[in-house]
């Protein structure tokens, strides 16, 4: 069963009680301020805040630290190339056949780390971001902050439908496996598994054709409108202040000659 | 006044397979219609045609609803008049919460917003889901769902409903709601029209009949469908239970020139029998019994052997 994001929404905090549409586009705007960092120490200080708001959010660390594990996992190549290919020329270490291996500084190795700290501050920042809410509230206030109807659809559209196909999945491998079917790490297991996928796929297909009639079964013309109600506080204008202040303060440093910047390139 | 006209409707799917040849019935306002067939006759295809969903060249202008006919172009104007319920509700449940579900259809309708939270509200009533405008829809159970499914079309008010298979997949308990929830339908006077494999609920859901196999194979009031077995049979289709059961009682001597098609009709049958019988059901075993019994329990096997 695919986890659900969402699952720690029902919970009290300040984060989760901070109106949607203001806690996306603050916390959007931090995720953006980091991304553009190539300072370590700030990355850094941003990774102290995103820590930070996560805990205040109250979602159990060891949540948050099961999911970011799988982002680790594709980010931590990144610190074991990095150092041996960008900046500068390094010292040899050793050559086969045409590629050279070689180290190339510290400076390389802080690359590296901002690299991998970046990425992980990002993701830990979609918990405080979208996990404080139930998800049909975070797509409310996507309509809401009025982004554009198609995009917001498609994604209402991807998380109703995720947990459809996910079932549908799990189906298809029990039949598989009440038919004796084991999965080994051969190629009958791989084209089995490919053929059920592509199984899924042509089923999602039609469901999706008979999802369309049913929505121009009840009047869908092209928009999809629901009722919804955001009031914000005085609070909630605060705790944006706070954020997006803070994203703007690690950029006003970020230009500012006590933080220098280290680009690859 | 009439409801639904279907004239000379013709369909094939894009590899040519034909769907629908020939198709002409109508339905008057306030009618209510089971339309049966086995699987692959064409019944959700039909369905699909009444709103104008599905359309080809070759169907144009061969459905008309509530004297108009179907513009292909202005199916979103079309569940004011004629809403569609489909057999899997998860295809219908489409919105993060249940209530956006039943909001869906009269907001495009432009409904005003207090008008569309009284109807959401009313609908998830009427459907035995009072409050459940909160809920997350692949959390609710399968009969659930299908009621949830029904409440997204009422809650547009049309004047035709067309259901695709209400009560397939349902336990007793949600069936038997579910049929309740139809006769509500049926007896405020809605135009009904109810695909279905349920021969034993069909009796107290719909007044007549159609059986389609690619083609109209009959038409006709309930009573005068179900009296036709032979036809049904050919079709791929069952009488209800009760009435194969009264058959059998036939042979055994029970006098009953109508067969009953549902309980409440036996009921009624076997105490008319009884108070004619002086207080007494006679029954018997004649040499010609058992013969009379297996030809009445063959008529409905469908297996050749």
């Amino acid at each position: 069963m695919i986890s659900e994001i969402d699952r720690y929404a029902g919970i009290s905090s300040p984060i989760h009680r901070w109106d949607p549409r203001f806690r996306l586009i603050s916390i959007f705007a931090l995720i953006f301020s980091v991304m553009l960092l190539y300072n370590l120490q700030l990355i850094v200080i941003g990774m102290i805040f995103a820590i930070i708001l996560t805990s205040i959010s109250k979602i159990p660390l060891s949540f948050v630290l099961s999911r970011m594990k799988l982002v680790f996992i594709f980010v931590i190549p990144f610190f074991i190339i990095i150092p041996f290919t960008v900046i500068g020329n390094g010292v040899e270490i050793a050559s086969f056949g045409g590629i050279t291996l070689s180290y190339r500084g510290t400076e390389s190795v802080e690359f590296a780390a901002m690299i991998v700290l970046k990425a992980l501050t990002a993701v830990m920042l979609i918990f405080p971001m979208i996990g404080t809410s139930r998800m049909d509230i975070t797509i409310k206030a996507l309509e809401g902050l009025h982004l554009p109807n198609k995009p917001v659809q498609m994604f209402a559209f991807t998380y109703r439908y995720i947990f459809v196909l996910d079932d549908e999945f799990t189906r298809m491998d029990r039949s598989l496996a009440s038919r004796g079917f084991r999965k080994r790490g051969n190629l009958y297991t791989l084209t089995t598994i490919s053929k059920a996928i592509a199984m899924l796929f042509v089923k999602s297909y039609e469901r999706a054709d008979r999802v369309f009639y049913a929505m121009r079964s009840k009047g869908y013309s092209g928009t999809v409108a629901t009722l919804h109600e955001f009031y914000a506080r005085r609070q909630d204008w605060v705790n944006t202040a706070v954020v997006v202040g803070f994203a703007l303060l690690l950029q006003v440093a970020a230009t500012s000659d006590t933080f220098s910047a280290t680009r690859g390139f | 006044m009439v409801a639904i006209r279907v004239h000379d409707l013709n369909y094939a799917y894009s590899d040519g397979t034909v769907a629908l040849e020939h198709v002409s019935f109508e339905i008057a306002r306030g009618e209510s219609v089971a339309l049966i067939g086995p699987n692959g006759a064409g019944k959700s295809t039909l369905l699909l045609h009444l709103n104008g969903i599905l359309h080809s060249k070759k169907s144009r202008g061969a459905v008309e609803i509530l004297g108009e006919p179907i513009d292909p172009r202005k199916v979103h104007k079309m569940p004011k008049k004629i809403g569609i319920v489909f057999q899997d509700p998860d295809d219908m449940l489409f919105m993060p919460l249940l209530g956006d579900d039943v909001a869906f259809g009269p907001i495009n309708l432009g409904v005003a917003n207090d008008e569309v939270k009284r109807r959401v509200k009313d609908s998830l009533e009427r459907v035995g889901l009072a409050g459940y405008e909160e809920r997350v829809s692949h959390h609710l159970s399968g009969g659930e769902k299908k009621r949830a499914a029904i409440a997204t079309v009422l809650s547009m008010d049309p004047e035709i409903i067309a259901m695709d298979e209400p009560t397939a997949n349902l336990d007793p308990k949600s069936r038997a709601e579910l049929i309740e929830i139809l006769k509500g339908l049926k007896s405020e006077g809605k135009t009904l029209i109810i695909i279905t494999h349920d021969v034993n609920a069909i009796p107290e859901l719909a007044d007549r009949v159609i059986v389609l196999h690619k083609t109209i194979v009959a038409d006709g009031t309930t009573r005068e469908v179900f009296a036709d077995t032979e036809m049904l049979v050919a079709a791929g289709l069952d009488v209800p239970t009760i009435m194969q059961f009264f058959e059998v009682l036939q042979a055994f001597g029970y006098p009953c020139d109508v067969l009953p098609l549902s309980i409440e009709d036996a009921v009624r049958n076997l105490t008319r029998t009884i108070e004619n019988g002086d207080g007494h059901v006679h029954l018997h075993i004649h040499k010609h019994t058992h013969s009379g019994v297996d030809s009445a329990r063959s008529k409905y096997q469908h297996h050749s052997g």
